[in-house]
């Protein structure tokens, strides 16, 4: 009963043949490849999945991936521009904001679909955003700061 | 005492600064594999069937229908995998797989499959026949002489055989202390179960080949003692196990160095004949891992009423769960009534005791977290019934520089104790503290809290041992492998020690390779645990860099013509001290055929370092709170962290560390439980929604202060630092809510319904 989508990823037309339960996260991981994204808890809870659908930040474990027929799909591996880190990932370098780096992706998409509709957001408003990604090693601390200091325009 | 000299170090160029982590750039990109992210040609995938029930026996297993699914390859059950785990304390046994189940989630089969989906399918169609069995989940319950067993098989055992383990220790003379007192006060303290929730959940690949060689990636804390274990329990020479820490290891806490699916899945890769991976989901992670031992601890604190302790008793009792590692924290607790404050006269009782819960293990602030919310609540008792200012208490009874540990008869080496103090209460603006209690605000009342730490890192007492080991190996264009065995799990520990290497050989830090962990390849080394790495993994890496750079500097005297005493080097140039620009570079040295035909064997340099003594990491916590006196809703506004550290060798790393524990602080603090049923043994929370970690925006300010009292015996001075501020936020809280509102709340977590309790009893 497998089921024939057509989408973009990362900018490029893709075809895929999924089965109705296939989960959008199942998809980009085990037939893409694109590994980025993580399986932190397979509910929607912690954000460690999150990609870009049609510009708006999703849990991929949380979207089936019959419903992305027609639509595109940005992930952690589809963000660096001409060779060159996204400035959110090299805010994350350079502040230090990630220690194991396993919820990292899915903050800077978080982040990144965030910034690119609101460019200017207060502090309080980026702490709010990321509400849905958790990390357990850096208490937001620098991944805030990181953010920042792109919304601020620091160079990168 | 250790025989150390103290040298002083000269000025430090890498040690000390903040560059670029290591390999971050592949996280930030998606780049970085983690052990699920592995694929091995042919690999099946794994699933565990575990039991519905608290306690029971299997009588039997039938999963010939589960075999008979298409894709499905092999099962087992204790009939194939009754090997010991671990050698466990106390008699009690974990298997690979047993024919009894000890808790709700226990293990009972496991499936290897084509897909995961077909293999959590196959459970469904083993038939598992249980003789349930009465259960016990109150660790006082179990304590009974009548209480139902847990571990059967210590029915040999003279003593209740629930209780692990009893630990008594004894100094001075409490009942002395307590006559000489002027005021006597008793409390009993609360700790709950909680959870490591590290964001990767584990992930591990079992793979052999035909000649009985075992390979087994994981997500782990040590690659060596689980191969042990896994040597131990298969029957196997360590030389044929090889086991490795994937280079991207999604944080540990404490909960990544043991689980008894290892052995299974060795054994179920063998029966299948393919590779197996078997990861967990979020609520296996959750309560089939490890959980932090619940405790309830019994205080009675005599004092004089100029302000000094004169005897401090304290009975703990540790819940260790199904299966014990906890078992240490009921007997390694006790070295925290000795390492902060003076006092003559202790005595402590721990008894370590089986219920049929989770499992118990170590986590981040391993024994010293549970304990310092007692202890360090306590000396805010004690400071309220003297009426002194419990900053002003603290400061009058501290172990000083030289004063000795009761414990192991060691010197305080080095103490930023009280630098922590008076830096932390400065930020805080203690000044303004309450005078009294709950006497400002109205409906929302704000209060001062704090308390100190100190940790058991990496070792207390010269019986135990914490070597650390380092191969160094030097390219001819003048780049280096760093080889060690222990793992980075998102601590940056690739890049501390690459900077250790860097300082000490005067060779370029992005030039230098670190490869961790796999036990066929580095050099042994003890688990990623216990904030020891640094000091004693750092420790040999700095004697295998000096020791590497002489080498170089020798061969460049020889082709100089300089003598060695001249010359030094830095960023991979050898030069001569009174001539700088005069000098050679490390891939002109080790290309030059003086060097090059005498062939490489002196371009390997390797050490074995061993900590002289305990190195005594300290630190005070401070926390500004907002209680809602309706509610008892409790909002921190701000934690101030100052922690000695001995010397931050990154110092943007070291602060990420002590962020980091402060977010594990506060949750232990406020938020996390994990509960289980008391009627049924089931785990009512094991998810996010409902286990309630600290997201971005629950955040308060936080402030970390770094002190650096440069200790005499750690290499560069280095303390431990990865568990420090978890120790000390819970009990900072739980006294800022006593000095916004006067209640005392005896009970983590500090939910609205436990302050509000808190508030009534104190209206009486």
């Amino acid at each position: 009963m497998r089921q024939r989508i057509i989408f973009r990823v990362n900018g490029e037309m893709r075809e895929a043949y999924v089965e109705p339960k296939t989960t959008l996260l199942e998809l980009i991981r085990e037939d893409l490849g694109l590994t980025g994204a993580k399986e932190g808890c397979g509910k929607g809870e912690c954000g460690a999945c999150t990609v870009i659908l049609d510009g708006d930040a999703v849990p991929s474990c949380l979207v089936l991936a019959v419903g992305i027929e027609g639509k595109h799909i940005i992930t952690i591996e589809g963000i660096m521009e001409n060779g060159k880190l996204h400035p959110l990932q090299e805010a994350f370098v350079r502040y230090h904001a990630s220690q194991c780096g396993f919820c990292i992706p899915g903050m800077i998409l978080t982040a990144k679909a965030y910034l690119d509709k609101h460019p200017n957001p207060s502090e309080a408003e980026i702490k709010n955003i990321m509400m849905g990604n958790l990390c357990r090693c850096t208490g937001y601390e620098k991944i805030i700061e990181a953010i920042m200091a792109v919304v601020n325009g620091e160079e990168f | 005492m250790a025989k150390t000299t103290v040298i002083q170090e000269k000025e430090l160029n890498v040690v000390g600064t903040s560059p670029e982590m290591k390999l971050t750039r592949n996280k930030v990109t998606g780049r970085a594999k983690f052990t699920v992210d592995m694929k091995r040609p042919g690999m099946l995938y794994a699933k565990v069937l575990r039991s519905p029930h608290p306690s029971a026996y299997i009588k039997t297993i039938d999963y010939t229908r589960a075999l008979e699914l298409p894709g499905v390859y092999a099962v087992i059950t204790h009939e194939d995998a009754k090997l010991l785990y671990m050698p466990s304390h106390g008699q009690a046994r974990e298997y690979g797989l047993d024919d009894m189940v000890r808790y709700v989630g226990d293990k009972v089969a496991m499936v290897a499959a084509e897909t995961e989906e077909l293999a959590e399918e196959a459970l469904e169609y083993i038939n598992v026949e249980y003789e349930a069995l009465p259960a016990v989940f109150d660790m006082e319950e179990a304590m009974k002489p009548d209480a139902p067993v847990v571990h059967p098989e210590r029915q040999e055992l003279d003593t209740n055989v629930n209780i692990l383990e009893i630990s008594i220790q004894e100094w001075g003379n409490v009942e002395d202390g307590f006559k000489q007192a002027d005021y006597i006060i008793e409390n009993r303290f609360y700790t709950q179960r909680v959870c490591h929730c590290a964001l990767e959940p584990h992930a591990m690949v079992a793979e052999w080949d035909l000649e009985g060689n075992l390979v087994m990636w994981s997500s782990e804390q040590t690659a060596f003692m689980i191969r042990d274990s896994l040597a131990e329990a298969l029957n196997m020479p360590r030389s044929k196990i090889r086991f490795i820490v994937p280079e991207y290891v999604g944080g540990g806490f404490g909960g990544k160095y043991e689980s008894a699916e290892k052995i299974a899945l060795a054994i179920l890769a063998r029966k299948a004949g393919r590779p197996v991976m078997l990861k967990l989901n979020r609520e296996e992670e959750f309560y089939t891992t490890r959980t932090r031992s619940p405790c309830i601890f019994e205080t009675k604190t005599g004092v004089s009423k100029d302000g000094f302790l004169l005897a401090r008793q304290m009975k703990a009792v540790v819940d260790v769960g199904s299966y014990a590692w906890g078992a240490i924290m009921a007997s390694r607790a006790a070295s925290y009534l000795t390492l902060l404050y003076k006092c003559p006269n202790i005595k402590y009782t721990g008894y370590g005791v089986f219920t049929n819960t989770p499992p118990s293990g170590a986590m981040r602030g391993f024994t010293s977290t549970p304990i310092h919310y007692a202890m360090e609540s306590e000396i805010d008792e004690i400071a309220a019934v003297i009426n002194m200012d419990p900053l002003e208490f603290r400061l009058k009874n501290k172990l000083d520089v030289g004063d000795i540990i009761p414990l192991n008869n060691v010197a305080v080496s080095s103490s930023g104790l009280e630098e922590t103090m008076i830096k932390g209460a400065a930020e805080i603006g203690w000044h303004k503290r309450n005078p009294k209690p709950g006497v400002t605000g109205g409906k929302f009342k704000r209060g001062l809290g704090m308390a100190s730490y100190c940790h058991y890192s990496p070792m207390l007492k010269a019986t135990e041992r914490s070597i650390g080991n380092a191969v160094l190996m030097a390219n001819i264009d003048g780049s280096f492998h760093l080889l060690l065995g222990t793992a980075d799990i998102g601590q940056g520990l690739r890049t501390i020690m690459a900077q250790i290497a860097s300082e000490a050989l005067g060779g370029k830090l992005d030039e230098i390779d670190v490869t961790l962990a796999d036990t066929a390849v580095t050099p042994w080394a003890t688990t990623t645990a216990a904030s020891r790495s640094t000091i004693e993994t750092g420790g040999a890496v700095k004697q295998a860099a000096e020791d590497m750079k002489q080498k170089i500097i020798r061969f460049a005297s020889g082709i100089m013509d300089v003598p060695v005493e001249d010359l030094d080097a830095r960023d991979c140039r050898v030069y001569n001290l009174s001539d700088p620009s005069q000098g050679m570079s490390f891939a002109e040295i080790l290309r030059h055929p003086e060097v090059y035909l005498k062939g490489d064997n002196n371009l390997v340099t390797k050490a074995t370092y061993s900590v002289p003594q305990f190195i005594p990491p300290y630190g005070s916590q401070f926390a500004e709170v907002e209680v809602d006196t309706e509610t008892g809703e409790v909002r921190v506004i701000k934690i101030v962290a100052a922690s000695d550290v001995g010397r931050a060798i990154h110092p943007k790393s070291v602060e990420g560390q002590l962020e980091g524990g402060i977010h594990m602080g506060l949750g232990f603090a406020l938020s996390e439980e994990l509960k289980i049923c008391p009627e049924t043994g089931v785990p009512l929370n094991p998810n996010f929604l409902d286990y309630k970690l600290f997201r971005s925006g629950d955040m308060p300010e936080i402030k970390v202060i770094i002190v650096e009292p440069i200790d005499p015996y750690s290499v560069y001075g280095v303390k431990g630092v990865g568990e420090m501020t978890v120790i000390a936020t819970a009990p900072a809280i739980r006294n800022a809510i006593y000095n916004a509102t006067g209640a005392k709340v005896f009970r983590l977590p500090l939910t609205s319904e436990n302050v509000l309790a808190a508030l009534k009893e104190k209206e009486g």
